[in-house]
């Protein structure tokens, strides 16, 4: 591994990768995750790859269409989009939506390194310059200055440690921006307030909006098929709705209770938008909401409407443009259905699209009321309309905290008042609340997998995390103690499906995943059977 | 905070340096307020533990400005977390305002009455009286110091001042709309838009309004 790096050997070698990673130099793990002979080990590149694909970064590849210039002019021409897209970030027409921090996180970072300890991707690599937070960042502070500010080619010179702006930095820079999860962890620790997430986040928009490079997972498979059918998993309104319908019967019977999710109701008092990607990957989740809304007597619908049946919005991790239109049809399909208020399924990003940031997007009467997720259940469980009987979920359980609800929403409390009433021995996780560690799936990491990625996410981007709570349940290590990581959040579960079959945590340790409203639901005194049935995660 | 939680090893050398800078911005509101006293002639008494207070905060905030500076320049050079981010600048920087801490200790030590020589000095300023004078080692001082004024707003060392400005408002401000956040909004996002991307769909002209609220199966074409 390349220790060491400097700045100016990231526009440096062509085509050759930067650096290496070897997962012995990766921070360790506990036994029995500390033989890395029993692993299934770290996907290389094939030469056939490293052909056809740029791989000039970490042997890592998250995006196959890459470009490589045909010849000289070409590489130009991606240079010239390259400072065009710059100067579009840097302008108030183009950007006012983010203008302000990135300026801040631009003009003020004292280089102080402060962040980097903060940063999971970091540590969990064992340090490796690359992954810092301040690395891409100051390439890209550095590349700002001189291409986009007065006098900044003079003062690139005179200040030394200039970066070379050619095809290699622009595609290092790519690949560099999809090497964080976008979970503020280095923002919090930051003294000045720069956040260098958002510096990322802005290169990944620079790239979506001037070049049209992103990652197909979060694009044309995203946002695009979003808006086109309905939800980046493919579901198109009658199939989502088959597909629920057919959960609901199967669920009334394995439950005893009647289970029946209600469809576009209009003048209903709640819209629920779940991630669909749910329904496919994690059935339990929404059909325990529907459970739990029906127990509470609530008024409350779920749309069919395109994308009103899927809460997710990639837009926020790589284009506005995407954020917004998403992030608009759902207020407009609230507005229809004439709802009183939007209530965020178990999503750590839809409720920072819908949430926070839509909140300086949707104008007038599509600034429809919207709920967390967290909250929504607090008031449910403690509201008296549903017996519990917490000795159903006996088992150690641990919560995992999404940064967009968490770090990003303060909202901290709810949920665990929930897990403390509900489950007997939850512990937490350390550092846990607006402290937290990302899954390592944050940043629409947890849907990518193009290539070798998915080995990148489980080794180092979910290290931290994946220690994390085998520290949780370090007082109970072996499988035949079946623990539960609460996790509530789509992706971060995707994320821990990802790590826990990696490294065979179900078989070795007894660690699944879910989310909180099942766990809710495994409570309840009129679920007679287990609603958890400890096969999945 | 953040450097306390996660930067032990540079805590020091930084708090040394920026208490330094807080003391010697206190000791000149200190002294302009003894300008003050003295044209208004208060008690003696006050004038006196004023002076003193402005003096050790003189005496504190050189050295430890002087040590933190020199501290920081050494720790920037020599610790391979910090080097590779090193920059000219970052070391003019420093050096600059180390003369500027070591001036003014040397201004301090060689004179008698450090605190009451500044006091006076602005007392002249401020009554436009043309016979100001004060010694060699504190007029050098005073010049790098406004020397370092001009050059500070050109820096990324504003950071000093913009943090206070910026820090909530930009990271946490979580304010629901209201009437002034909804008209700001229309008008940004009547602003037209150009980026290239072919699913952006801009033209120059068009808004993000008509943009992102374009019909959804026109995405086919991206």
């Amino acid at each position: 591994m390349k220790k060491n790096l400097k700045l100016t050997h990231f526009s440096k070698d062509g085509d050759t990768q930067l650096i290496e990673i070897n997962v012995d130099e990766l921070i360790p793990l506990p036994a029995p995750y500390d033989k890395i002979e029993e692993l299934p080990g770290f996907k290389r590149l094939t030469d056939d790859q490293r052909q056809r694909l740029v791989c000039n970064l970490d042997g890592v590849v998250s995006y196959t269409a890459l470009p490589k210039p045909k010849n000289k002019e070409e590489g130009k021409e991606y240079v010239e989009q390259f400072v065009s897209g710059l100067k579009k970030l840097l302008s108030k027409q183009n950007n006012w939506t983010f203008l302000q921090p990135l300026l801040l996180s631009i003009d003020y970072c004292a280089q102080c390194q402060t962040c980097c300890d903060a940063c999971p991707i970091y540590l969990a690599s064992g340090k490796n310059d690359l992954y810092r937070p301040t690395y891409r960042s100051e390439i890209f502070r550095r590349l700002v200055n001189k291409y986009v500010k007065p006098s900044g080619r003079l003062l690139a010179e005179l200040n030394r440690g200039d970066i070379e702006l050619n095809w290699v930095t622009i595609t290092r820079l790519y690949e560099l921006s999809y090497r964080c999860t976008l979970c503020r962890r280095c923002a919090q620790s930051c003294p000045m307030g720069v956040d260098n997430a958002l510096v990322t986040r802005e290169l990944r928009k620079l790239f979506s909006q001037e070049l049209g490079w992103a990652p197909k997972e979060l694009h044309e498979k995203g946002t695009v098929l979003q808006l086109e059918v309905g939800s980046p998993t493919g579901l198109k309104p009658n199939v989502v709705k088959d597909n629920l319908k057919f959960l609901d019967e199967e669920f009334t019977e394995a439950t005893g209770v009647e289970v029946l999710t209600p469809w576009d109701k209009e003048g209903a008092d709640i819209l629920l938008i779940h991630s669909a990607g749910d329904i496919i990957s994690f059935p339990e989740s929404p059909i325990a909401v529907t459970i739990l809304c029906n127990a509470a007597g609530f008024s409350w619908t779920l749309s069919s409407e395109i994308p009103g049946y899927d809460g997710v919005n990639y837009g926020v991790f790589y284009d506005d443009v995407q954020l917004a239109k998403v992030a608009i049809r759902h207020a407009q399909i609230a507005k229809k259905l004439k709802v009183k208020k939007m209530v965020m399924g178990e999503c750590g990003h839809q409720h920072k699209a819908l949430m926070t940031v839509a909140d300086r997007v949707l104008a007038g009467d599509l600034n429809i009321p919207r709920e967390n997720v967290m909250t929504f259940l607090e008031n449910i469980v403690f509201s008296g309309n549903i017996k519990f009987d917490p000795s159903k979920n006996d088992f150690p359980v641990t919560l995992h905290d999404p940064c967009n609800i968490v770090r990003n929403l303060g909202i901290v409390e709810p949920q665990r008042r929930i897990l403390r009433y509900l489950c007997p021995q939850f512990h937490e996780m350390l550092p846990h609340g607006v402290d937290n560690y990302c899954c390592g799936g944050g940043g629409g990491l947890s849907v990518m997998s193009d290539v070798n990625f998915t080995g990148w996410k489980v080794n180092v981007a979910g290290r931290m995390k994946f220690k994390q709570v085998l520290g949780a349940f370090s007082d109970q290590p072996g499988p035949e103690v079946k623990k539960y990581v609460c996790a509530p959040c789509l992706n971060c579960k995707l994320q821990f499906r990802d790590i826990l079959e990696y490294y065979g945590a179900r078989e070795k340790s007894g660690i699944i995943c879910g989310g909180l409203a099942k766990l809710i639901v495994n409570a309840m005194v009129d679920i007679k059977k287990p609603f958890i049935e400890w096969v999945e995660g | 905070m953040g450097v306390w939680e996660h930067n032990r090893a540079l805590w020091p050398l930084t708090f040394a340096f920026h208490m330094g800078i807080y003391l010697i911005v206190g000791m000149l509101f200190l002294s302009v307020l003894n300008a003050v006293f003295i044209i208004t002639e208060v008690s003696l008494y006050v004038l006196n533990v004023s002076l003193g207070i402005a003096s050790v905060f003189a005496l504190v905030g050189y050295l430890l400005g002087s040590l933190g500076t020199i501290g920081l320049i050494l720790k920037r050079a020599l610790d391979a977390n910090l080097k590779p981010f090193n920059t000219v600048s970052t070391y003019f920087n420093l050096l600059f305002l180390g003369v500027i801490f070591i001036s003014g200790g040397c201004a301090w030590f060689h004179s008698g009455n450090f605190a009451s020589e500044i006091s006076f000095f602005i007392k002249r300023l401020i009554t436009f009286d043309a016979g100001v004078t004060v010694a060699f080692p504190l007029s050098l001082h005073i010049i790098i110091t406004l020397l370092f004024i001009l050059y500070l707003p050109w820096t990324d060392m504003i950071h000093f001042i913009a943090k206070y400005f910026t820090y909530h408002e930009i990271r946490w401000n979580d304010k629901p709309q209201d009437e002034k956040i909804k008209k700001r909004l229309r008008e940004l996002l009547a602003q037209p838009v150009s980026w290239s991307a072919t699913h952006i769909k801009a033209d120059g002209k068009k808004n993000w309004m008509d943009i992102t609220k374009e019909e959804t199966n026109d995405e086919k074409e991206s």
